[in-house]
């Protein structure tokens, strides 16, 4: 195979890799923006989060858990974290204005990076899987088998998603909420505990997200901020409350920093992103995908 | 008629938003299988009135009985569980699903979800323009449409009492007919409805029993030619037009 070409896929499938990082750390923040109307600045965090339960995972003193066993309890672990700021901090204010969102997730943000800061110290962790180092050789490309798990996983939960929301009683009722919460009230749905339950979900696409992610990165206690950033950059482009959009949106952010990075300039990639984030508010300020509010 | 025995009644209730009493002493009652309407000026508290017999607005003082139980201290929750719907005023659907998904919302605590299915089904043999609607988002509805879809809502639990709201706001005279001959007939098969009307006497033609709110109070009530026959209400309420 010509080396150009491969040299291109594999740019493709590390953006297509970093997109699906993006894409469930942005699905979990439209979520909670779609249905409860809140910017959770802290969404980064429950990622970190989920890096250091998996850091806790791997290196337990009475010898390993096999790694889909990890996967699933660092998802369920951040899923009730996330949960638990809900419940304890969050739930209180949800009826206040978007300032007191911002700041209370600012300082939940701020709280987990500081706490982090004093348990794991500044050092980054390397959390490696038995699948980070594996390669297969596939049509005479080698591919990391950990980034082909990202991919494959990352695409069964996004068309579970899908189905959940569109099809089950609770994903409507998650919808319901997004449109018209007094009503919820009339036909007795318990906007609360759906607050809650998307608050559940929110988490553990980002401790899914750690669980198979984390292990191509470093996990450090500031790593959440710039995913937060990028998240909601990615909600934004993608349409306030379009969780498809914000979605695809993350892909195409994902792909638009790999090429950048592997054929101009790493250094500057982020510049790229961020330079996109912008050019799309300026030219669609409602979102690539967007039409109106609501999921 | 007047022999059935009343499904709701209020006594000495007072009721409004913190500070702010809106309802003041109000007693009433409703018979079971009538329709009921309430008619009053702006801000004379008819939509509280609705607000706190289905537990939106907690009544500050007075007593309500349902079905001669004591229901004074409920959530909205509550009130659907025992059989009071309330069709809020305006637009009150969920405008992104569709005419389906807003029937299903409607029978949310219901958990038989085949028995649902069915009775979403004949809900839209009932009224064809569900059914001819059934996949479209609602948002997509014009203002008659929406409003027959939130009334198909509060009929999903099978309630014993409806609670309506302005039904007829801000539409064309064609469809507030429409819109009361469909209250009437939900009222034919057994569901006892109050009604809140600013189109007084197209509110009075079709009830069995009318009472008249002024400023949080009950000023009069009677039977429709009673009211219509009072000078003070036919000039206050009815006589222009």
């Amino acid at each position: 195979m010509p080396l150009q070409l491969e040299i291109f896929l594999e740019h493709l499938l590390n953006g297509l890799t970093l997109g699906a990082l993006y894409a469930l750390v942005t699905a979990g923040l439209s979520l909670i923006f779609g249905v409860v109307r809140l910017v959770n600045f802290a969404h980064g965090d429950f990622f970190m989060v989920g890096g250091y339960a998996l850091f806790i995972l791997l290196n337990l003193p009475w010898g390993a858990i096999p790694y889909p066993i990890i996967v699933i309890l660092v998802t369920l672990i951040v899923a009730v974290f996330a949960m638990l700021i809900e419940r304890l901090m969050l739930q209180p204010v949800l009826d206040k204005s978007w300032r007191i969102h911002a700041v209370a997730t600012l300082g939940i943000s701020i709280v987990l990076q500081n706490v982090a800061l004093i348990i794991f110290t500044t050092d980054p962790k390397q959390v490696p899987t038995p699948f980070t180092t594996k390669i297969v050789s596939l049509l005479g490309l080698r591919l990391s088998v950990q980034r082909i798990i990202i991919l494959g996983i990352a695409v069964l939960v996004f068309l579970a998603l899908q189905w959940f929301v569109k099809r089950t009683k609770l994903g409507k009722a998650m919808r319901a909420v997004s449109q018209n919460r007094d009503m919820c009230q009339v036909v007795g749905i318990d906007v609360p505990r759906i607050a809650l339950i998307t608050f559940a979900i929110s988490g553990g696409l980002a401790g899914l997200a750690a669980a198979l992610i984390a292990p191509l990165l470093s996990v450090t206690p500031t790593m959440g901020l710039s995913l937060t950033l990028k998240g909601l950059a990615a909600v934004i482009m993608g349409g306030l409350g379009q969780l498809n959009g914000s979605i695809y949106a993350a892909f195409i952010l994902g792909l638009v920093e790999s090429f950048f990075a592997g054929y101009v300039s790493f250094a500057f990639k982020d510049v790229v992103s961020f330079g996109l984030f912008i050019l799309v508010l300026f030219l669609r300020p409602q979102g690539l995908f967007g039409r109106r509010i609501g999921l | 008629m007047a022999s059935e025995p009343l499904i709701l009644e209020l006594r000495n209730v007072f009721s409004g938003y913190g500070e702010i009493e809106v309802l003041k002493d109000v007693s009433l009652g409703v018979r079971k299988g009538q329709i009921v309407s309430v008619i009053g000026a702006n801000g004379a508290g008819k939509s509280t009135l609705l607000k706190t017999i289905f537990g939106i607005v907690q009544p500050t003082a007075g007593q309500i009985l349902f079905d001669g139980k004591d229901i004074t201290k409920r959530s909205p929750l509550e009130a659907l569980k025992i059989g009071i719907s309330y069709v809020p005023e305006g637009r009150t659907n969920f405008p992104a699903m569709t005419v389906q998904e807003n029937l299903e919302m409607g029978a949310f605590i219901r958990d038989d979800t085949r028995a649902v299915a069915e009775e979403i089904d004949a809900l839209c043999r009932r009224f064809p323009i569900l059914q001819e609607k059934r996949h479209t988002s609602v948002g997509n509805l014009s203002g008659g449409q929406q409003q027959m879809v939130e009334i198909a809502i509060a009929l999903m639990l099978r309630p014993k009492l409806m609670l309506v709201d302005e039904p007829t706001l801000g539409l064309a005279p064609i469809l507030v007919k429409e819109v009361f001959r469909i209250i009437q007939e939900i009222n034919q098969s057994g569901t006892t409805v109050v009604l809140v009307e600013q189109n007084a006497r197209r509110a009075l033609e079709i009830s069995d029993y009318g009472f008249v709110l002024e400023l949080g109070a009950i000023r009069f009530q009677g039977e429709p030619e009673v009211l219509m026959h009072n000078t003070e209400v036919y000039e206050a309420y009815l006589g222009s037009r």
